[in-house]
């Protein structure tokens, strides 16, 4: 179980890692520059104005939406990441001790390492296609605790009935094991499709690993996966 | 909703602060040995503590894709008054 923020106010290292290639596309990584589709009323006629800007977003879709197999599906929900500045979220957020409030965003410390407060603005959202989500425009990933905290945020904005922190982190903790999973997976250079893998009997696991997956038996499945590189050639 | 207010003298305990519950309060709001908490302040003169549900409240039913993650209520926060006054989005967001 990941373990709440050791210390208050949260880091950058606490919500965000640096992006690994061998990391599939998730829910909360941030990319850079990513063509954001608006269209806006037209003030000469009657056909909208349709607008691309490349912004900064972050990835909004439940990981079971955002993948058909191991393939990331078309288009993908995206939500604009700002500076807190421009959305109205003050600089202290989280040094206030207070952060229930700003319910429509979810604030990152120090998201682009450029030491200020940016946030998830779930005002404004889009889809894009996910050819723009590219390994080379991610900025950031998140964190087991990031990513519980980020799903609490959508809650709060959406609905303004969050779970508890430590529910979204115990909601999530299968679905983590399963990225660490194809992670090491793609580390490993293990060939065949991850998602297939996981729904198929295995002989020597004497189920799927989707079923050990959902009875808790994350060691095993960690330490069967590590057992495989030795089936790459 | 308490019937009941006592007053609670902070002790030190190590580094850390220790309020202790009087009984009849811990009684009235059902509050246990290892019960767990989530606290914050409001200001300077309030603490907010949101109880943090044991795993028995919250479990997952169904399997594959119909596997979810069933919450009772008291693994929910109700959001309270916000704090921040959101800019309003404009077009040139």
């Amino acid at each position: 179980m990941a373990s709440p923020a050791r210390t208050w106010p949260p880091g950058r290292s606490d919500f965000l890692s640096e992006p690994d290639d061998n990391r599939p596309i998730w829910q909360g990584d941030i990319f850079r520059e990513v063509p954001f589709g608006v269209v806006r009323p037209n003030p000469q006629g009657r056909r909208p104005l349709v607008q691309t800007d490349p912004k900064n977003v972050v990835v909004l879709g439940y990981p079971c939406e955002m993948y058909e197999g191991s393939r990331l599906a078309d288009p993908q929900v995206v939500a604009v990441v700002r500076p807190a500045k421009d959305a109205g979220v003050i600089e202290d957020f989280f040094q206030r001790r207070t952060p229930p409030g700003a319910y429509g965003t979810c604030p990152y410390p120090d998201a682009f390492s450029d030491g200020a407060l940016w946030v998830a603005d779930f005002r404004v959202i889009t889809v894009v296609s996910s050819s723009e989500l590219t390994r080379a425009r991610r900025a950031a990933v998140m964190t087991e605790y990031g990513l519980a905290y980020f799903r609490h945020r959508i809650a709060a904005g959406f609905t303004r009935v969050p779970p508890q922190l430590a529910i979204a982190e115990q909601a999530g903790r299968e679905q983590w094991v399963e990225l660490e999973l194809w992670t090491s997976w793609n580390q490993l250079g293990i060939s065949g499709d991850f998602q297939k893998w996981m729904e198929t009997f295995d002989a020597n696991l004497g189920s799927t690993p989707r079923d050990l997956l959902e009875g808790g038996q994350f060691s095993a499945l960690h330490a069967y996966v590590l057992s495989l590189r030795s089936s790459v050639p | 909703m308490l019937a009941e207010t006592a007053t609670v003298r902070v002790t030190k305990n190590g580094n850390a602060k220790t309020l202790a519950v009087p009984a009849r309060v811990a009684e009235l709001a059902t509050v246990d040995v290892g019960d767990v908490f989530q606290v914050h302040a409001e200001g300077n003169d309030r603490l907010v503590f949101d109880r943090v549900t044991s795993p028995q409240v919250s479990r997952y039913v169904g399997r594959g894709r119909d596997r979810v993650f069933e919450v009772g209520p008291e693994g929910f926060l109700v959001a309270r008054r916000d704090t921040v006054t959101l800019r309003p989005v404009s077009w040139d967001f």
